[in-house]
């Protein structure tokens, strides 16, 4: 697994390259927490096109950012979704609490017309 | 088709990942899908993840892993020798977990059911926890 991040404006993106587990969910939380630590990033958005696997455990992770990002009246955002990883985000819930976009470009429009409101 | 399979691992988190990718190996003899795999492989790591975390909690127990496959059906066990569910039904609940601080989701069992065709599990507690699921490949081919 790795994680490659970047900061556009208030929002943190996060792709993460390969599989989403227990084994793997603690060092992405750790890298994500550290950075989302910074008053000035607000927003989260998962870019998901290069998840090749997850399971429960990558639920929780999901569900512990959006308490974050929640706390600072952020959005939590999904982009490119695989359909393989559809059922479990479905099943868990995730998407009564995350956006999805298509891409990144929606993703940050969206983004931009949220926080104006 | 008949064949038989069993694996020993110890309670390590990398472990999580190779266990799922030795059984989906074993599992393509039946042919499956794509989607009947990563079904596999999901409720595999949900198995052996519980078994590291709920089960021992240390990383240097045994883990044992049985797959058996029976005409176009697999069965896969997984087998601890850890602290044991006092409570069955409430551990299948949906959302219901004994570790929240962990930021577990509660689902792995719902998880388990949802993409195998039954889930049958066992547990005398401080013994043996077993959990045992099945699933028919349905893209079988006709030999
Ligand atoms: N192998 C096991 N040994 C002991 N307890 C277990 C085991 N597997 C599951 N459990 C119990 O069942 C609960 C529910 O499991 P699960 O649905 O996978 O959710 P989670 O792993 O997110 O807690 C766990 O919180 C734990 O209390
Ligand atoms: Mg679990």
């Amino acid at each position: 697994m790795e994680l490659q991040t970047r900061i556009i404006e208030d929002t943190l993106l996060v792709k993460i390259v390969g599989e989403l587990d227990h084994h793997s969910s603690e060092d992405i939380r750790n890298q994500i927490d550290k950075l989302l630590s910074s008053n000035s990033i607000i927003n989260i958005i998962f870019d998901l096109s290069h998840m090749n696997f997850m399971d429960s455990s990558g639920v929780g992770m999901f569900m512990g950012r959006y308490k974050k990002i929640k706390m600072k009246n952020g959005i939590p955002v999904m982009i490119n979704i695989q359909d393989s990883n559809r059922r479990l985000l479905k099943m868990s819930g995730l998407f009564n609490i995350y956006q999805e976009y298509k891409d990144l470009d929606d993703a940050i429009l969206a983004i931009r017309r949220g926080s104006d409101e | 088709m008949n064949n038989k399979m069993k694996l020993e691992i110890l309670s390590k988190s990398e472990n999580e990942s190779f266990a799922r990718v030795v059984v989906s190996a074993f599992a393509t003899q039946l042919d499956p899908t794509i989607e009947e795999i990563t079904d596999i492989k999901t409720a595999v790591s949900e198995a052996v993840t519980n078994s590291i975390i709920h089960g021992y909690n240390k990383d240097d127990e045994i883990i044992h892993i049985l797959c058996e496959i029976i005409d176009n059906e697999i069965i896969v066990e997984v087998i601890d020798y850890g602290m044991g569910i006092e409570n069955i039904e409430q551990a299948r609940e949906p959302l219901y977990t004994s570790k929240p601080h962990l930021e577990r989701s509660g689902m792995g069992f719902t998880v388990m059911e949802s993409f195998m065709d039954s889930v049958t599990i066992n547990s005398v507690p401080g013994v043996e926890t077993k959990v045992v699921m099945k699933k028919s490949i349905k893209s079988i081919k006709s030999y």
